[in-house]
């Protein structure tokens, strides 16, 4: 979204107008969907989470500064949701690494080969991102999946620009690992935690 | 390492495969219907005639009726003292 469309949109929020909040859910709600559920992978609990942070939208909209950054925002009142319902619900982290059957079949693909092939593929890519901690998969999200900055990542999460790239670093190590690999790349890894 | 470096990383590719799925349509307008829901309650109660209006209007014309009432008080307290003392 370009800077200045969304400047207007955030203005227009501030000010209640339903048309605004229509055009940034219609950005943002696949968006935050599927970061939702690939962070806490329960399609239930994405929606549950998904309807509080587009509420928390509209009841803080007339709130919003005017320099205000819609997505890092809703990645951040998403993220905050989503701890918020993991520390009252204990889940642990460690279980449920397995994500078969939580997305719903993929589009269709032009040859039933190519089909099997994305498919793998990316049953592969969900289950290895499924194993590694929310902590790794929330930087791996934001950055690999959502296109956020790592500058921005760091806004929603809370930490430093130098935190980030080093949670980033070490979570694409795991998600290396998770894939299948022997080594994360220690080279880059070395040079990509030096400043 | 740049800002952009660690976008290409090999894993941050293979992460692009990821299909971006389409919510419960259903779900999507029953929450997009309950926030219009809310922001249109929200502009009636900011609207005319609503409670913060009504409050702004008390606010405005209670002192001066207050005010008003006690100066009409007054005069007629200071019109009978100046009846009982001859004036």
């Amino acid at each position: 979204m370009e800077r200045e469309t969304e400047l207007a949109l955030v203005r227009r929020l501030r000010e209640g107008d339903p048309d605004a909040f229509d055009a940034v859910y219609g950005e943002y709600h696949a968006r935050l969907y599927n970061f939702l559920a690939r962070l806490s992978r329960r399609r239930d609990v994405a929606e549950d989470l998904l309807e509080e942070t587009w509420l928390r939208l509209v009841a803080s909209g007339t709130r919003l500064q005017a320099d205000t950054r819609l997505g890092p925002w809703l990645y951040t009142v998403a993220r905050n949701l989503f701890y918020s319902y993991n520390r009252s619900r204990q889940i642990d982290d460690s279980c449920a690494a397995g994500l078969i059957g939580l997305w719903p079949a993929g589009t269709r693909q032009p040859s039933p080969f190519e089909e099997a092939a994305a498919r793998e593929l990316e049953r592969h890519v969900e289950r290895a991102l499924a194993s590694l901690p929310a902590r790794d998969r929330e930087v791996l999200l934001l950055v690999g999946a959502e296109g956020l900055a790592p500058a921005e990542a760091a806004t929603v999460c809370g930490v430093t620009a130098e935190t980030m790239r080093q949670r980033l670093s070490r979570a694409r190590a795991r998600l290396g690992l998770a894939l299948g690999r022997t080594t994360p790349e220690p080279v880059m890894l070395a040079r990509e935690v030096t400043p | 390492m740049t800002t952009d470096d660690s976008r290409v990383h090999p894993s941050m590719g293979e992460l692009s495969v990821l299909t971006v799925h389409a919510p419960d349509p259903a779900h999507a307008a029953r929450i997009a219907a309950r926030c219009h829901a809310v922001m249109a309650r929200r502009r009636r109660l900011a609207g005319p005639g609503s409670a913060p209006a009504r409050a702004t209007w008390r606010r405005s014309l209670e002192p001066a009726l207050v005010g008003g009432l006690c100066a009409v008080y007054l005069f007629e307290v200071l019109a009978r003292a100046l009846t009982l003392y001859g004036f």
